[in-house]
């Protein structure tokens, strides 16, 4: 039973307030030092060098650098009026656009939790202004941000592409649909609920054509980058890390030729933001392979699969206790961690049963999402929740129809894998 | 004067992250440019950006450590009375100079061990990659110092 002493330190230390990276490392190193892993305790230092030193990793910071650049280039605020044009006219508009403009972003901050942040410090105020509950906008803010993730260029999955080994461009091309999937299922949430409530919309009338496309042909640089880079990828034209490298390069020529808004005050800010985000996420992707390598040394990955495999070999039934799993997992731990620590755990088990990668992939981000807004510890809740200011009490009771919406996305994401696989199969 | 190398100091970190991360975009951007128009690779582009992003990871881990922005959950901590609030905190500060400090004693002992080993393209010791978690950690074992001594004020204040 010891060889699980490591993994209950984590829960103690992360729960005791410990930064997830921080509870990730002292685990590993109690491990390393007094257990026998067949090396001295310094040589765990080299896994930490190992795990960062990896050129596919560098896809990160230059992610994280783009969505700044565009953030600062004004694309964010001309997605918001796309996103305004499209559903502002329906019931409960504000928190329509909530969703479409998450689903347009992406999830370039490489964490959930940062790209909760955002729209929470924006939209929130701006939906209490016009009659929204503050705790039913920061619950629709957190649930809506399950989505970036899904949305290309995400950098959660190009963290489960490198775990997983497949193709990025192909993960890419898998998200668009299960992403469409959770925005169309939370309009229907919100609809029922601001219909019953009486939550107006953000404009008074449906926005005609040339409205529309006026407001496309705006926003459709911002749209179109994420397209560059997937037939980039899929081309073999370059890597995704170059992918990232042009990104940054793209998205400020845009911001400085085109939208004209990207100032020579702005680079400080930028650096910032891509500094904080790669400091964040690359920690705890560097403390979960150190933590992973524990796993991996008892043979813990192994132990599981055949414990699994003993229990059913139907893939469906598999899925299931495997989703359930992973909601737990993702309630629990911040969502890049919980995916760098159960992808190795869980996949070669599906794959054995004849799931493809890919589509687990998508399962699996979209429940560790899922678990991310769950009560009681889902840590996008926290962090939706410690910015706007919303008692969690409060906000438990506003989730729950948005966790349901985003549960039978979930179901549709698992069960219906032709939907989701449609795309990247026909990439190649 | 003062100002400047006040600011320097606050942004210590910050700055050195930045350098790094500036050095790993354009070398990368360049030798994709210089990859199409010119036909031609920069040999040591990857294994230089490679050094960028490991400095810019620990360095920049520090950073995000001093202004206590990583992820983690304290809701179970807030919900204790404010005198066993402190308490734990203070504890949980002494856990984390152990794990910090702990770290940073093995990477000085990694970095002199691995010394002579080679990097794989330009050949250089490998301390140019190791160094950065002493001084990654280094500099995160100091914040842990300081927030150490900040917890230990609160609560022996509070005690009076």
């Amino acid at each position: 039973m010891e060889v699980y002493l490591p993994a209950l330190i984590v829960f103690i230390l992360y729960f005791s307030s410990i930064p997830i990276a921080f509870a990730l490392f002292g685990a590993s190193i109690f491990y390393f030092t007094f257990f026998d892993a067949g090396m001295p305790a310094e040589f765990v230092l080299q896994k930490f060098i190992t795990a960062t030193a990896s050129f596919p990793l560098l896809a990160i910071p230059f992610f994280v650098m783009a969505g700044s650049v565009m953030n600062y280039s004004g694309i964010s605020t001309k997605l918001m009026m796309m996103a305004d044009v499209l559903t502002g006219h329906m019931v409960g508009g504000m928190a329509q656009v909530n969703v479409v403009l998450s689903t347009f972003m992406g999830g370039v901050s490489g964490s959930a939790n940062a790209d909760a942040a955002m729209p929470s410090k924006i939209l929130v105020p701006q939906m209490e202004q016009r009659g929204y509950g503050r705790a039913f906008s920061s619950a629709i803010t957190a649930a809506s941000s399950a989505i970036s993730p899904v949305i290309p260029p995400g950098i959660t999955m190009i963290i489960y592409a490198l775990i997983a080994q497949v193709s990025v461009g192909k993960m890419f091309a898998a998200g668009y649909v299960p992403g469409f999937i959770m925005a169309a299922c939370l309009m229907v949430a919100v609809a029922i609920i601001s219909k019953k409530r009486g939550y107006k919309p953000s404009r008074a009338n449906r926005a005609n054509r040339q409205e529309v496309l006026h407001q496309f042909i705006d926003s459709v640089w911002s749209l179109s980058l994420p397209f560059g880079i997937i037939l980039g990828l899929r081309f073999g034209l370059f890597t995704p890390t170059e992918a990232g490298a042009i990104a940054v390069l793209a998205s400020g020529l845009i911001g400085v030729f085109v939208y004209k808004e990207l100032k020579w005050e702005h680079f400080k800010p930028i650096l910032k933001d891509t500094i904080y985000g790669t400091g964040t996420v690359v920690l705890i992707i560097v403390s979960a392979s150190v933590f992973g390598y524990y796993l991996n040394w008892e043979r813990i990955p192994q132990m599981l699969t055949e414990q699994l495999l003993l229990f059913t070999e139907n893939k469906w039934l598999m899925l299931a206790v495997l989703n359930a799993f992973l909601l737990l997992i993702g309630m629990f731990l911040e969502g890049g961690a919980a995916l760098i620590i159960v992808a190795p755990l869980v996949v070669p088990v599906v794959v054995k049963l004849g799931v493809d990668p890919i589509h687990f992939g998508m399962v699996m981000i979209v429940n560790i999402m899922l678990g991310g807004v769950t009560p009681p510890f889902g840590s996008m809740m926290f962090t939706t929740c410690s910015v706007t200011k919303v008692p969690i009490g409060d906000f438990v009771k506003e989730i729950w129809p948005f966790i349901i919406a985003l549960l039978v996305s979930l179901m549709i994401v698992t069960y219906v894998p032709d939907l989701i696989m449609f795309l990247p199969n026909w990439m190649g | 004067m003062a100002g400047r190398a006040k600011y320097l100091l606050k942004n210590f970190e910050e700055l050195i992250c930045g350098f790094f991360i500036l050095i790993m975009v354009v070398t990368v951007i360049a030798n994709v440019l210089l990859r199409y128009i010119f036909d031609y690779s920069i040999y040591w582009a990857e294994e230089v950006s490679t050094i960028c992003f490991v400095w810019a990871t620990f360095v920049g881990a520090s950073a995000v450590y001093k202004h206590k922005m990583d992820i983690g959950i304290d809701v179970l901590l807030l919900r204790l009375p404010k005198f066993y609030q402190n308490i734990a905190r203070f504890i949980v500060s002494i856990l984390l100079l152990l794990i910090n400090g702990y770290i940073f004693y093995m990477s000085i002992v990694f970095t002199h061990m691995s010394f002579q080993k080679p990097t794989a393209v330009l050949g250089i010791s490998s301390a140019v990659f190791n160094s950065a978690l002493i001084f990654g950690f280094g500099l995160i074992t100091l914040h842990t110092l300081k927030f150490l001594k900040q917890d230990f004020v609160i609560l022996v204040d509070r005690e009076v």
